[in-house]
């Protein structure tokens, strides 16, 4: 079913649509990651269906560079911006991994494509194959984990902070925010470090899922516990 | 200023989309033939106000076509493809069929375009109506669809005037809720509109028809709820009334001219030739009904479909036995052996979505078109899964809507879950009715179910991006 690409390339682009279109007073550094995320996140698809058509050097780069490195930790970041939006050090890890995005840029594209390219298939997904695929050096390979792992721990541990810490009356969408938190974040992690081999049903449905999981809990959150919090707050 | 930039946007976007339409495929006013041609230029000979018009072995809105577009020099056929005989041509310029693959083109782009630009103008968010504008004109002017309008038959015709009925059909929804408020909505000419373009739908292949009872269905479903529930947002009861009785006079109309004609008799004979001759028992089924196997009808036990049918049509008893039996005996025999009835229906939703370019011509080559080939499959999957895909969307839209309160969103959910229904049993027709060239009979709920996979997220992501981003 590859068709599914593109379905959640079209959710991916309306749910940036979406963030895009934002009253001025609910825009803050919370929903602006949101929205970069999702853009990463919808880089990294136009060029999944790129590489399935043919393999293209740019479109690897851009595939691991958007989705293999920092579409994880902007989601993360987002959601710890919506937890902690007043705290200096989580503004300065915004603007690390602001810079570090853009280092990773300019690694990822010093790149080159490997022998692998013999072998390479397009109906495979890339994620089992942009390993081989790109000459990664070290800082850019060190660079993707790192994000990643920050971005894994930013959603998992930041949706356990927002299900535990703040007292409020009981709400099941609270607990569902939370799982589709840490569902999405794990599925985009695991799809990153435990590849896929084939492009089965399985595969589509959690890349399709992901994104849908962490747009709805990441805004979720923001919206219905943090958001009135702030303004009771006069932040 | 803001809603002229996403004018302008989209205006850009339809305007490369076009380009590509227009270059990227043979110049428009090429076509290929089928042998089922000659019985279009022949019903569009006969006289409009004649009877035999409108039951002539071909549906009438062709025939119109056929007879509108005939030079004086007449049609003539030069270039035929059959694809059960393995028999290609090239596409070639038809003298006087020029004029209707010209016309099947143009109505096929204006109908694309009129759907894009009724569901950009119904949704709110900007990116949004950008966003359909694309997928629209991506699904319409992909090869999937676009190589129809090439072919002589009716399907270009159906799935063209399909796009213009769901257009008008989505404009006038939420008017129809809104109406007693809005007065200059321009609900009168929507309205003679859409009954206009639904006759030419229903009148340009059979099996359309069958979308009708679903929506008489609809309709007196609506009366019910208007009865036992107040202050609901529904169209008034005059306007459900006269749409129930529009309907239902259509429905009985075509299914009067349709009995009365022998259209339904090759399908039936393909279905003869295919489900009941090589069956013994399936034989006798029919010979308790009174169906004459003489030798003749017996010899074509093991042939193909497509091999000595027309023999058929010239057993006098045959067809005197036929003409004055109907359908009915063979919707006799479907409910008789139920369980064969299902398992055809099952292996044949999966099978009608296996392909999704036409069989008649091989397009030349050129850079683009891998490209286009590439985009139009994720566009027009070959599985059926899409039927569920659009299903879960339907309920999550219905959801969303009836949760929100959105009345317009309430109604376009009840105008997409009749379409839904009735494609379906436009597709169970498809399949049951013909055992020959199914794939191709069912091109149009195909195309419906590929499509609402694609437009259904958009009101579905408009009502969320509304309530969501408001707080509400």
């Amino acid at each position: 079913m590859p068709y599914f690409l593109l379905f959640e390339l079209v959710l991916v682009a309306g749910f940036i649509s979406i963030q895009l279109s934002l009253p001025a007073d609910k825009r803050n550094p919370s929903q602006t990651f949101l929205l970069f995320a999702l853009i990463l996140l919808g880089t990294g698809l136009v060029s999944e269906l790129v590489l399935g058509f043919a393999l293209d050097e740019t479109a690897a780069k851009v595939f691991f560079w958007a989705r293999g490195s920092l579409a994880l930790a902007w989601f993360g970041q987002s959601l710890l911006l919506a937890l902690f939006p007043n705290d200096r050090r989580i503004r300065w890890l915004s603007m690390g991994i602001l810079a570090a995005s853009l280092g990773l840029l300019v690694l990822v594209f010093l790149l080159h494509i490997t022998a692998a390219v013999d072998w390479y298939s397009a109906v495979k997904p890339i994620y089992g194959q942009i390993g081989d695929l790109l000459a990664t050096n070290r800082p850019a390979r060190w660079g993707a984990i790192a994000m990643n792992m920050y971005g894994l721990v930013a959603l998992i541990a930041g949706s356990a902070y927002a299900f535990f810490s703040r007292p409020h009356k009981p709400d099941p969408m609270r607990f569902i925010a939370t799982l589709l938190i840490v569902l999405g974040a794990t599925i985009l992690f695991v799809l990153l470090y435990l590849p896929p081999k084939v492009s089965d049903l399985s595969f589509y449905l959690c890349e399709l899922f992901a994104p849908v999981a962490l747009f709805i809990g990441i805004r979720e959150i923001n919206f219905r516990y943090f958001e009135p919090l702030r303004r009771q707050k006069g932040q | 200023m803001k809603k002229y930039w996403v004018i302008l946007v989209c205006l850009v976007v339809a305007g490369l989309l076009l380009l590509i339409r227009f270059t990227a495929y043979e110049p428009i006013g090429y076509s290929i033939s089928n042998y089922d041609t000659d019985a279009y230029i022949a019903a569009g000979r006969i006289p409009f106000f004649a009877a035999e018009f409108f039951t002539s072995n071909r549906p009438p809105t062709i025939g119109l076509l056929y007879k509108v577009l005939e030079p004086s020099t007449g049609y003539q056929v030069t270039a035929l493809s059959s694809p059960a005989e393995d028999i290609y041509k090239p596409l070639a310029i038809q003298p006087g069929l020029d004029r209707v693959a010209f016309a099947q083109s143009l109505l096929s782009i204006a109908g694309w375009v009129l759907l894009a630009v009724v569901v950009a103008r119904r949704l709110v968010n900007p990116g949004l109506q950008i966003l359909a504008v694309l997928l629209i004109l991506a699904f319409g002017f992909s090869p999937a669809v676009v190589e129809w309008d090439y072919i002589l038959l009716s399907e270009p015709l159906s799935l063209s005037l399909f796009a213009v009925f769901l257009a008008i059909s989505i404009e006038l929804t939420p008017k129809l809720i809104d109406f007693g408020g809005d007065r200059n909505s321009w609900i009168t000419p929507l309205v003679v509109g859409w009954f206009s373009v639904l006759v030419l739908w229903v009148f340009a292949r059979d099996s359309n028809a069958y979308l009708l009872p679903i929506f008489i269905l609809g309709i007196i479903a609506l009366l019910v709820v208007q009865k036992i529930v107040k202050n609901v947002s529904l169209p008034k009861t005059q306007i459900l009334v006269v749409g129930l009785i529009s309907l239902a006079f259509l429905f009985l109309v075509h299914n009067f001219t349709f009995q009365k004609s022998d259209r339904w008799i090759n399908p039936f004979f393909n279905n003869m030739i295919q489900n009941i001759l090589p069956y013994p028992d399936r034989i006798s089924f029919f010979e308790n009904m009174g169906m004459p196997f003489n030798d003749e009808v017996l010899a074509l036990r093991n042939t193909s479909v497509n091999t000595n049918k027309d023999q058929l049509f010239k057993i006098p008893e045959l067809m005197s036995w036929l003409t004055s039996h109907g359908t009915g005996p063979y919707i006799k025999f479907m409910i008789a052996y139920s369980d064969w009835t299902i398992k055809t229906l099952v292996s044949g939703v999966e099978f009608s979505f296996s392909e999704n370019r036409q069989p008649f011509f091989f397009p030349s080559s050129n850079q683009i078109l891998p490209v286009l080939t590439y985009i139009s499959d994720f566009f027009h999957p070959k599985t059926s899964s899409v039927v569920w895909v659009g299903l879960v969307e339907m309920v999550v839209l219905g959801f969303l809507a009836i949760y929100k309160k959105e009345a317009v969103s309430i109604g376009l959910f009840l105008l997409f879950g009749i379409l839904f229904l009735g494609e379906f049993l436009m597709l169970i027709v498809s399949i049951l009715g013909d055992a020959s060239s199914i794939v191709r009979h069912a091109i149009g709920p195909v195309t419906f179910f590929r499509l609402s996979v694609w437009l259904l997220p958009m009101f579905i992501l408009d009502l969320v991006g509304l309530h969501s981003n408001s707080g509400t």
